[in-house]
């Protein structure tokens, strides 16, 4: 088994309270892995760190895809962008193509065409002139998943791809990702659902501070593993 | 009264003309002109990065560093005297950045107080050095509120250089630049250097701003990066638009504001343009096709009436919407109207475009209870 992504004993705090606490996971290439805990337990946090945003206190991450440029694809949480920036969703989805063009070389045809074609995927096409702030949260989401796909990346990491989504898109989105896993590329994503997790992936990281479980999703997604992840915080509290 | 009336424009421009063939206004106008381009270029870049703050912090901190090169040096060159406004400004900069990573101090405050320390020390050099014997043919005192007439041919022709040089940089690396500015974070997973970029970005405001301070003053130098920057963006959908619009206003407002100050005496140069500059920016922002506030009213009135006369025919707006909704399932019509929970109406006015598109987000709550209550 191949990791497409490893980390070892990931420490992270931004103050004094580490977010993370000795935390150490394998995802393994082609799987369509999930990254599940309560609010507060550190998803975006180790997705972030996972990407190189943030400096872990200790540990390590090593993700092999990071030495081809364009490699790493990311979609972030739509809510992180200013919606008031003078862009369209189709500059938006074009910029996947930048890693690819290096410093000087200007966006040519075939860029353009798999921009359009990667909106197209997402069902954006005909918003490809909005600009951006107009578009509804989840149509963000979209255009931001339309710009990873367009720059064809090995490994995609997506923060909560689903919030703010209707079924129908939702449906849409999950069955583009399990494309990309048959393709045979990584697919690690922040996700809420608990109901569904059954369902979307094949492997699962059940985190709260640390590791609670992490491991294909018939092995270790047991009401034990959610339990044990759900109520360790409050659990701290009490004492 | 007719006489009057002929004569006014003849008079503006009879002024105009001697204005433009005297050598002085020349000089100064187009120095003016250029500052107020460069402030325009680098100014849209800062508004867009939330950095806007920081180019009003490096003006002001800017002003020791203008005194103490004074006293230090005893030189009253120009470059001289900026350089040293860029060194304190730098100063201060780095203050700040270290001060809000090390403590809990939010960015904001941390800013506020190196910004106003190094004002007030500023000021208070200032008042020393202005005691001191030949000092006040220095003309220190411009940095505070400006002085475009102390602009002469040389600085002209340094501050052409750099602006070509700006353009050029901003031309080439464009496309690395709105990556930075609109999403760093997905830059740097991608393995694209936006940190460069973003640097990049604040060290030439740093520099336009210190540029800047001879002609416009300390106090008013972010004001001539932030107004034509926020005009700019009501006429536009393009960054590209956006970046050449504000460099024109900050070019017209360099230019009007210096003509304005040479017919009226003593009306500072730097209050002249950044009045000049804001003029054109409020009327963008109340005027401006789209995104100013009339169009708003006007759109939001004109959408208000069509769905009160959408309600008056309630059998034939019901038969239709539940078609319209399922039709197109894939379709981004049924996307716009869901989430929001005002299926209903958002999709009956998708139609209409834009307006329907950003009647769910900006006038949400007030779109819903005009449908409700009528």
């Amino acid at each position: 088994m191949n990791a497409a992504a490893e980390v070892r004993h990931l420490t992270v705090s931004y103050g004094e309270k580490p977010v993370l606490m000795d935390v150490s996971l394998t995802i393994p290439c082609g799987s369509f892995a999930a990254i599940v805990g309560p609010n507060g337990a550190g998803k975006t946090t180790l997705m972030k760190t996972m990407l190189g945003l943030v400096k872990p206190l200790a540990g390590e991450v090593s993700i092999p895809a990071r030495g081809r440029r364009g490699a790493v694809g990311y979609v972030p949480q739509s809510e992180s962008i200013d919606r008031d920036f003078p862009i369209s969703a189709y500059e938006v989805a074009l910029m996947g193509r930048y890693a690819s063009l290096g410093w000087f070389r200007r966006p040519g045809k075939a860029d353009k065409s798999v921009a359009e074609e990667c909106l197209r995927r997402v069902g954006m096409e005909k918003f490809a002139s909005r600009q951006i702030g107009e578009l509804s949260g989840g149509q963000q989401q979209r255009v931001f998943l339309a710009r990873a796909l367009a720059q064809d990346a090995e490994i995609y990491f997506l923060d909560e791809p689903l919030k703010g989504v209707d079924a129908v898109s939702e449906r849409a989105i999950i069955s583009i990702l399990r494309g990309l896993c048959a393709e045979g590329k990584t697919v690690v994503m922040v996700h809420h659902d608990l109901r569904t997790v059954r369902d979307y992936f094949d492997w699962v990281s059940i985190i709260n501070l640390g590791v609670v479980a992490s491991g294909a999703v018939e092995d270790v997604f047991c009401e034990r593993n959610i339990d044990r992840a759900y109520s360790r915080r409050a659990a701290e509290a009490a004492v | 009264m007719t006489a009057a009336l002929v004569s006014a424009p003849r008079l503006a421009a009879g002024t105009l003309a001697a204005l433009m063939s005297d050598y002085t206004f020349r000089t100064v106008a187009l120095g003016a002109a250029i500052i107020g381009l460069m402030s325009g270029v680098v100014g849209c870049f800062s508004v867009l990065r939330r950095e806007a703050l920081l180019a009003d912090g490096a003006s002001h901190a800017a002003l020791p560093g203008v005194v103490a090169a004074y006293l230090i040096t005893g030189s009253r060159d120009a470059a001289v005297l900026l350089a040293g406004a860029a060194a304190s400004a730098v100063l201060a900069a780095a203050a700040t950045v270290l001060t809000a990573r090390r403590t809990r101090i939010k960015f904001e405050s941390a800013l506020a107080v190196a910004m106003s320390v190094f004002f007030g020390l500023g000021l208070a050099l200032m008042s020393y050095a202005q005691r001191l014997p030949g000092a006040s043919k220095a003309g220190l005192a411009r940095f505070i509120y400006g002085e475009a007439s102390s602009i002469v041919m040389r600085d002209v022709c340094a501050s052409a250089v750099l602006a070509l040089m700006l353009t050029a940089l901003v031309c080439v690396f464009f496309r690395q630049f709105k990556l930075a500015a609109f999403d760093p974070e997905y830059a740097a997973s991608a393995g694209l250097r936006s940190g460069a970029a973003g640097g990049a970005l604040t060290a030439m405001t740093v520099a336009v701003t210190v540029l800047g301070i001879q002609a416009v003053g300390a106090v008013l130098m972010s004001a001539l990066l932030i107004a034509p920057a926020v005009a700019a963006r009501q006429w536009t959908r393009s960054l590209a638009g956006m970046t050449a619009l504000a460099a024109v206003f900050g070019a017209v407002s360099g230019v009007a504001g210096t003509a304005y100050s040479s017919l009226r005496e003593g009306v500072p140069t730097g209050p002249a343009i950044v009045v000049t500059a804001s003029v054109i920016a409020g009327v963008s922002l109340l005027a401006a096709p789209g995104r100013g506030i009339a169009a708003k009213l006007v759109r939001r009135r004109r959408l208000r009436r069509r769905v009160l006369a959408a309600d008056m025919s309630v059998p034939e707006g019901l038969g239709r919407t539940p078609p319209d909704v399922s039709a197109a399932p894939e379709q981004g019509t049924h996307l716009v109207a869901t989430p929001d929970g005002e299926g209903r109406p958002a999709a009956t006015l998708d139609g209409e475009g834009r307006a329907a598109a950003s009647a769910p987000d900006k006038d949400g709550r007030g779109g819903g209870s005009d449908a409700g209550g009528a």
